[in-house]
């Protein structure tokens, strides 16, 4: 072994190792940048998956990865941009239908109904095998706009057979909610004070209501009675003040139970439909 | 003996390659979070962890994306990435280290009771005065945070009875008024709760109300009118006689968290010792 080789043996390794340190880190290729990105993406940490993905598409066409960006753009709430990428693959053949399904799925989670009703009336973009899915999404959103009522024969055709009975629970709850009238509220609390309140539940407001009236309105009396005019005129003052209370509360009472009903109700839908995933078959695109 | 320096030569330098590649993946990832670009550390951090087979960077990386989180507020993401530092810990000393960011990550979480076990726990095992004086100024935080001053100047007394943050505890603990004294000095002299936490206005206004149904009540009881009397106590001077005690105890409570904040802002903006 002469001493040459070796000599040019260690520059060769010296001259590898300065290469090296020179180069681009190859973390940061494309291959890798995809292989991390996925890590990423499986483990939902979807705001730096994206930013992978994007940066590996500035130097490989890959569809797939876009429609993982369209997914992940969806699970972060960022629907409209979603839309977009979802759109950019209706030409690929192997992921038209799930871009598409995407897609509307994007448009129904940005909350406006009317347009994703639209949308699906127009037949733009339908997924032809998930038309199922999409109708569900359409008379989820019957059911998660005010005052709006699904049709009820549709419901039953679109929606799997053990959902039925929850589904037409929500229906009549929507179709009949145990409101109460202010109105009435205020009439039953004008002729007896308090009614109004029992009416609407506030059984302890309504009793207290019923004995501050008549407490009030004896004390007038009793002091027109005995001649102490101004403190009768108190009383009676007093006692306006506390029935007009009186009917102006039972109205409001009827105003929050009304708003708790709705409120409970709307957030039984939310939690029902979400809890379901809406009725659309759950993929995490983890493998792909 | 060629074969072999050939042989040599492509194991080295696969290694090389990818030690380097890693190490230079490490100094990108602590300039940034030396840079305070948290987000970018953690994407970069777990970049580290993803291709770092060996598991060289375990303890490192996670303890970096620990602490990147918890300058981000995501405390919870935090203590997921230190525990995982802790496990993979080489030496007691980085174990120490991972479990005071931990320590932290649960003050500023403000999960009092798991702080207060980690310090305890660690308590048992190190007994150099250096860290337990860690320990205690730690323990000193996390009661600080829990709005326990004076356990907090406790525990920064056992470091030196002059430290500065004992200095402060204590002084916000003087400052504070006490809820029950408010309470007391209002069932009494109606008002005088009031007056005690610095609200003069609403203590007088209370005393004059009291006062003024008082001396109704007690002129109609002069007068024989027995129903006046209680009706005018019962409507009127009882609800402004419970709502000065109420009020006192109130604004006792208002003071109070006024002071502490006043404190945690210095804490956060002007003192220059170490912070959660």
């Amino acid at each position: 072994m002469n001493k040459k080789f070796i000599l040019n043996f260690l520059f060769f390794i010296l001259f590898i190792s300065l290469s090296i340190k020179a180069q681009d880190n190859p973390l940061f290729s494309a291959k890798n940048r995809i292989l991390f990105g996925n890590s990423l993406f499986c483990e939902g940490d979807y705001y730096r998956a994206v930013d992978e993905y994007l940066e590996a598409l500035k130097e490989v066409n890959n569809d797939s990865l876009r429609f993982k960006v369209a997914h992940s753009l969806m699970k972060m709430g960022r629907y409209t941009e979603a839309e977009d990428y979802y759109k950019g693959l209706f030409f690929n053949y192997d992921l038209e239908e799930q871009a598409k399904l995407g897609f509307y799925q994007s448009s129904f989670y940005r909350k406006d109904y009317k347009a994703f009703r639209e949308l699906v009336s127009s037949e733009r973009f339908m997924p032809e095998n998930s038309r199922l899915e999409v109708s569900r999404l359409f008379y989820a959103t019957q059911y998660l706009q005010e005052g709006m009522l699904p049709d009820t024969n549709e419901v039953k055709k679109v929606f799997p057979r053990k959902y039925h009975q929850s589904l037409m629970t929500l229906y009549k709850n929507k179709a009949n909610p145990d409101y109460k009238s202010p109105w009435t509220a205020a009439a039953l609390s004008a002729v007896i004070p308090g009614a109004g309140k029992v009416y609407t539940g506030d059984y302890m407001d309504g009793f207290l209501s019923f004995v501050l009236n008549g407490l009030f309105i004896w004390l007038a009396y009793d002091n027109f009675e005995k001649d102490h005019y101004e403190r009768g005129v108190f009383m009676s003052f007093i006692w306006g003040y506390l029935y007009a209370g009186n009917i102006y509360g039972s109205a409001a009472s009827a105003q929050k139970y009304n708003a708790g009903i709705r409120f409970n109700f709307n957030n039984d839908i939310d939690i029902f439909f979400k809890e379901n995933n809406y009725f659309i078959p759950q993929h995490n695109y983890c493998n792909w | 003996m060629k074969k072999i320096l050939i042989a040599i030569f492509f194991v080295t330098t696969i290694n090389l390659f990818a030690q380097d590649m890693l190490s230079v993946q490490m100094d990108y990832a602590n300039n940034l979070f030396e840079s305070k670009l948290y987000f970018d550390a953690v994407t970069e951090f777990k970049r580290l962890q993803f291709f770092d087979s060996n598991k060289m960077y375990e303890y490192d990386s996670n303890l970096k994306i620990g602490v990147s989180y918890k300058k981000g507020a995501k405390f919870d993401k935090a203590v997921e990435h230190l525990t995982k530092s802790i496990n993979s810990a080489r030496s007691e000393d980085e174990r120490f280290e991972a479990e005071i960011e931990l320590v932290k990550a649960n003050i500023l979480r403000k999960t009092t009771d798991n702080a207060l076990n980690i310090i305890s726990q660690l308590e048992g095992k190190y007994i150099t005065r250096q860290k337990r004086n860690e320990l205690y100024y730690w323990r000193g935080w996390t009661y600080m945070f829990a709005d326990n001053w004076k356990m907090a100047a406790f525990e920064f007394d056992r470091i030196d009875p002059n430290h500065e943050l004992k200095i402060l505890s204590q002084n916000v603990e003087g400052d504070k008024y006490s809820e029950s004294l408010a309470t007391i000095l209002s069932i009494f002299i109606p008002g005088s709760g009031q007056i005690y936490t610095g609200r003069y206005l609403s203590g007088l206004m209370s005393l004059g109300w009291n006062v003024l149904w008082g001396y109704t009540v007690f002129n109609a009881v002069d007068a024989e009118r027995t129903f006046d009397a209680a009706i005018v106590t019962g409507l009127l001077w009882e609800r402004f006689y419970r709502g000065n005690i109420q009020n006192a105890k109130n604004f006792a409570k208002e003071e109070n968290i006024k002071i502490a904040n006043k404190a945690l802002r210095y804490l956060q903006n002007d003192y220059t010792g170490k912070k959660p």
